[in-house]
């Protein structure tokens, strides 16, 4: 090659490498095209909107996205989305940030053998991970593979079609770490994973542990806020007095991890005094008297001594309950208090579903709601095939047995890594090494995978962990399937793409697992692209893509939840079940009874409990800047401590204090406050973050999983993620 | 070697290019002679074709004496390997790594300045895609050129914009290719420091970012000699 | 002319910064520069706890410290009440940021100069167009906007059915009005 014709090679120019002159006065000047450009956008611009979902949480907001110039200018959330109401909440305007990051990955990443990641293609990345997948599959099988995904509306579908079609039922939600306990609970009263209370129309509701004001959804900030107006009773049972306290009348500041002896007491004071729906619990239920023997010791009086309640107010709010009755419930929270905190998370989710059988509220105005949902028909076989069902079992099914199979114990898939019987895992949207569970475990699990394969926006501390990174598409960037959303009107909400990709090589999750299934050899289920699975789905409940595309939401009206008809009971008894046989085969009582704590706060160590606060999502909002800033200016990396127990230990407001247990010690500063219990210290679960990567995030605050010890809540499999104690002290006392 | 083959090197220093082309580049007698003529763009009194006056010629500062002496220019004279240069790219010309020092511009600028735009991140630094990405896309289309797929995302990459350049100076275009450098690479300055930041790997690529900012203050037009060279091409004393 | 004010009501404030950062993308700021700043308040004892969020934002005062000590005339109260900042004219002294009562004055960083809260509500009223100002922005319709002379308007029906008043009373006539 000469070396003019190496120079003359244009990127920009092709190999002519010149351009004519004629026609270009003035278009290299910036300035004068900032002018022009400015001019251009103020005569209308070229402006598009597209309707899409948020991704700052799991709520999934409808929004439109206004783009000028190929670039997003504007949101404003959608009045017809059932969640957003046409709000959105900080962390909804902040997170957009995230399409643009400087941070976002752009190109897939191996790790080579200094332990630093360098770009490679995608083919040759799509090989090695297949090579690895085969070899796995070739020694130990399939069930040797597992996938943890937290659902997002194709990464659930495309995450565990991959992972089936691969031959291993290892499909992970993050529920462990998040729902499970309460999910798994609820299933084996109610044959349900999940009800929603009818606030707005309640006479009374009882949070437990649930924040709306602190975990954002526009919608449940209003009916909170119009409960609140209407004049409804509503309790809040928290270690820490949240603000939902605006709108509520009580804070019961409950001792952490003490809630189900709250529920059972308040039970036994409405069965004692014959203060429950009889005719309901008769007609819908079974097990009711073995279980109401079962409790009879579980009095006021014998709570108090657990909770920190006073007896007299345990009583008098089991009796404002029967009052209020049906038009009353204990909500059914979400990560909260029983999620996954607690060795007796799952029983107290338990206890909840029985207490509001006692109530009669199931389906009562007012009261706990089965709201209606649809979700897509059948499609056609030779477009869609099906895959064949997994041979082999989940990980877990049978040492966690009552753990929904839809979720799964994902820790226990990490235990399983760690001694050597999982060999290769993927991970979708999820950041478990930080958020799961307790971190130097998790990261000695995933280290000693054969294969670990991450798909995300950024690094993640789990993205540090892995093999191979590859880049996903940000939620604006991409079409998703249609998002189905239950409610008293159903509807289905689509997020469409925004904007075009911002970086050429990244690819949209369906596309990484098309593609990955291509080359690990079972691309033969995976024939469609997102485009044709999106529109198949809305045929076959009687819309189409391009009809959703242009509204961002429709409702079934036809599909419309009515008052008072009771559901039917997806338990085996097709009962509501006071006593089960799943978990009495399962080691526990058959009803649910008083179980301790694994762990107890003994002299002036306190519980450490987390929690969300309005502005963050978990770890994955750290990272923007705007969001961030609220943390520093208001410092809500702090710990709450109590201020009798502050006084004790010598620390003041503002004060740096050490935070310390077996598993880690570190310092922050304290928030010395009346508003969380003695036994309690509350940290934020957003910080901490561990990766440099992530310049804004990194480093600040401490993070809550570091002091959280590896282990499993018995038969529910969930992370017990408040089962942690630990030592304060003020740093140089 | 003419400036528009200096600053067509300058930019395939920056982009993926074959093998076969950079073993070309790189091999010695071709090097010696990019580096000659990236000498005298930046010591030169002739600027791209342009002749200037004696008065321009003193005001001038002759920033080559301590270019030569700085370390980072000692490395320009060693270019690495394909190789080398690959595993440099893999490393550091991809975004979201501890070393990431990606090449574009927008990273370095305010996202944009247009009052119309109400995103939430409008006034921020270090996002890709702001308002020279879309500049730059206008430009290359207004010009008839095409930005390749693989720079989509950024057309302010600094591949390019050292491309265009060396396009402006072959298509006979000089006042625009030195009007262009002086608006265009006031960020190569941050752009330095980042990969300042990234240890000895980097002294060969701060070498070119230095040539690039010292042809940019010797050759870029400033304010007033623009208007000076517009007064001079109204009155055609440019050929 | 009308002569616009604000009722913030702390009582339907749940905290959750949704108005700053609504503000910051409607007027375009640095991340660490907010026109809303918060005050936590915290009463009664343990477990009798009441919570409070009051949001502070330029009250454009009628007797404005801030316009009375800038020897520049960058700090200036318009014919409709409205307080503002004549950017060019500022020359970031911080004479204004030490005079306001509120501490609802920021410096931004990147120009130097000193900005607040522009009342962007009446421009969206005035154009009709949607934005999301903190008013717009606020999930529980903790603020109401209009004009104080219109006895119908629903801020003057708010101001006296709720004695809504201004944070710190009579001091410099602040057209901030608060239900708490």
């Amino acid at each position: 090659m000469s070396e003019n014709a190496i120079t003359r090679r244009s990127f920009l120019a092709g190999s002519a490498g010149a351009v004519a002159l004629a026609g270009c006065a003035g278009v290299l000047s910036f300035d004068a095209w900032s002018q022009a450009h400015a001019e251009e956008s103020d005569a209308g611009g070229q402006t598009y909107t597209a309707h899409s979902l948020c991704n700052a949480c799991s709520t999934k907001c409808g929004f439109t996205g206004y783009v000028v110039d190929g670039r997003l200018a504007k949101l404003l959330g959608d009045a017809d989305h059932p969640y957003a109401k046409g709000k959105l909440c900080a962390r909804g305007y902040g997170y957009s940030q995230i399409a643009y990051s400087a941070d976002r990955l752009t190109d897939p990443l191996k790790k080579n053998e200094d332990g630093e990641f360098q770009a490679i293609s995608w083919d040759e990345a799509y090989a090695e991970i297949a090579e690895k997948v085969k070899a796995i599959i070739g020694s130990d099988g399939p069930e040797a593979l597992a996938v943890v995904h937290d659902p997002r509306p194709s990464g659930k579908y495309y995450a565990k079609r991959f992972m089936n079609a691969l031959g291993s039922a290892n499909v992970y939600t993050h529920g462990a770490a998040c729902n499970l306990s309460k999910e798994s609970g609820f299933t084996q009263v109610i044959g349900s994973g999940n009800y929603e209370s009818d606030v707005a129309n309640s006479k009374m509701t009882m949070f437990i542990g649930r924040s709306y004001a602190d975990a954002i959804r526009p919608s449940s900030v209003m009916a909170l806020q119009e409960a609140h107006e209407r004049g409804a009773h509503i309790v809040l049972v928290d270690p820490r007095c949240s603000n939902s306290k605006v709108f509520a009348d009580e804070w019961v500041p409950i001792n952490p991890g003490t809630d189900l002896a709250l529920v059972l007491a308040m039970a036994q004071v409405l069965i004692r005094e014959g203060r429950y729906d009889k005719a309901y619990v008769a007609e819908h239920s079974v097990g009711f008297d073995e279980w109401a023997a079962s409790i009879a010791d579980h009095t006021p009086e014998w709570a108090e001594k657990i909770t920190g309640i006073p007896a007299t107010t345990i009583a008098r709010l089991a009796f404002e309950f029967a009052e209020a009755a049906p038009a009353a419930s204990i909500e059914p929270s979400w990560r909260g208090a029983f999620g996954c905190s607690y060795q007796n998370s799952g029983e107290t989710a338990r206890a909840i579903a029985c207490f509001n059988t006692l109530l009669g509220c199931w389906n009562q105005e007012g009261g706990a709601l089965f709201t209606s949902s649809v979700s897509a028909g059948e499609l056609d076989e030779a477009k869609f095939p099906a895959v064949p069902k997994p041979a082999g079992k989940q990980l877990g099914a049978a040492e966690y047995p009552l753990a929904l199979s839809s979720m799964g114990s994902n820790l226990y898939a990490a235990r399983m890594a760690k001694e050597g019987a999982l060999k290769g895992m993927f991970f979708y949207n999820s950041n478990m090494a930080a958020g799961y569970s307790n971190t130097a475990y998790l990261a000695e699990a995933l280290g000693s995978l054969d294969l670990c394969v991450v798909i995300d926006v950024q690094m993640s501390e789990t993205a540090q962990l892995a093999d191979y990174v590859l880049p996903d598409t940000s939620y604006l960037e991409r079409l998703e399937l249609p998002e189905f959303v239950g409610g008293t009107v159903p509807c289905v909400a689509l997020r469409d793409r925004v904007i075009e990709k911002v970086h050429p090589n990244t690819k949209p999750v369906d596309e990484i697992f098309t593609e990955l299934a291509e080359a690990c050899g079972v691309g033969e289920y995976f024939p469609f692209t997102v485009e044709d699975l999106a529109d198949a789905q809305l045929q076959s409940v009687g819309l189409s893509l391009d009809a959703l595309k242009t509204t961002g939401v429709a409702y079934f009206p036809d599909k419309a939840f009515t008052y008072g008809k009771a559901p039917k009971w997806k338990t085996p008894t097709e009962k509501i079940q006071f006593t089960s046989e799943a978990a009495e085969a399962a080691g526990l009582p058959a009803g649910p009874v008083w179980m301790e704590p694994a762990v107890m706060p003994a002299g002036t160590q306190l519980r450490l409990i987390g929690g969300k606060q309005a502005v963050h999502s978990h770890t994955m909002t750290a990272n923007i800047e705007d969001l961030m800033q609220i943390t520093k200016d208001y410092d809500l990396t702090r710990v709450w401590i109590n201020a009798d127990v502050a006084a004790q230990l010598g620390i003041a407001d503002g004060d740096e204090v050490e935070v310390s247990n077996s598993e880690h010690t570190g310092t922050c500063r304290a928030k010395v406050t009346q508003r969380i219990n003695p036994t309690a210290l509350f940290m934020p679960s957003h910080y901490g973050c561990s990766s440099p990567e992530q310049h804004t995030a990194y480093d600040v605050g401490l993070r809550q999983m570091d002091f959280v010890p590896f282990h499993l809540e018995p038969v529910y499999g969930a992370a017990m993620t408040q089962e942690a104690i630990v030592s304060v002290k003020k740093v140089g006392a | 070697m003419q400036d528009e083959a200096v600053f067509s090197i300058l930019s395939k220093c920056f982009a993926p290019v074959e093998k076969a082309e950079w073993d070309a580049i790189s091999k010695p007698a071709q090097w010696a002679d990019f580096l000659n003529g990236a000498r005298r763009a930046l010591q030169d009194e002739k600027t791209f074709g342009y002749q200037t006056s004696a008065v321009e010629r003193l005001g001038r500062k002759c920033p080559l004496q301590e270019f030569l002496e700085a370390g980072e220019v000692r490395a320009l004279f060693a270019p690495p390997t394909y190789s080398e240069k690959q595993t440099f790219a893999a490393r550091h010309f991809v975004g979201g790594l501890p070393q990431s020092a990606v090449p574009v511009e927008s990273l370095y600028r305010r996202w944009s300045s247009n009052p119309r735009n109400e995103a939430p991140f409008s006034h921020k630094t270090g996002l890709y895609g702001s308002d020279s990405a879309l500049y730059m896309a206008e430009v290359a289309e207004r010009l008839g050129l095409s930005v390749p797929d693989r720079f989509a995302a950024c057309p302010d990459h600094l591949a390019l914009e050292l491309d265009l350049v060396s396009v402006l100076i072959r298509s006979g275009m000089h006042v625009e290719a030195r009007r262009y450098l002086a608006e265009r690479f006031e960020w190569l300055t941050a752009f330095r420091l980042r990969l300042l930041g990234l240890g000895d790997d980097a002294a060969f690529y701060i070498g070119l970012v230095d040539v690039v900012l010292g042809i940019r203050a010797q050759q870029g037009l400033g304010d007033e000699e623009n208007a000076r060279s517009d007064r001079a091409m109204a009155s055609g004393a440019v050929s | 002319m009308a002569r616009y004010g604000m009722l913030i009501n702390t009582k339907k404030c749940i905290g959750c910064y949704a108005c700053r950062v609504a503000c910051q993308r409607q007027n375009k700021l640095l991340s660490d520069e907010a026109f809303i700043r918060y005050e936590e308040k915290e009463t009664g004892a343990y477990p009798e706890v009441g919570v409070e969020t009051v949001p502070l934002q330029c009250m454009h005062c009628e007797d404005a410290p801030c316009v009375s000590v800038c020897p520049t005339g960058a700090a200036y109260k318009g014919a409709d009440g409205i307080v503002g900042v004549d950017h060019g004219r500022c020359i970031g002294c911080k004479y204004c940021m030490a005079a306001c009562p509120y501490q609802v004055r920021v410096h931004n960083h990147e120009t130097g100069t000193v900005d607040k809260c522009r009342f962007c509500t009446v421009s969206a009223a005035e154009t009709g167009t949607k934005m999301s100002t903190c008013v717009e922005a606020c999930l529980t319709g903790a603020r109401l906007f209009g004009d104080l002379d219109d006895p119908d308007s629903d801020i003057s029906k708010a101001i006296v059915s709720d004695n809504a008043q201004p944070i710190a009373g009579s001091l410099t006539k602040a057209k901030i009005f608060y239900v708490r």
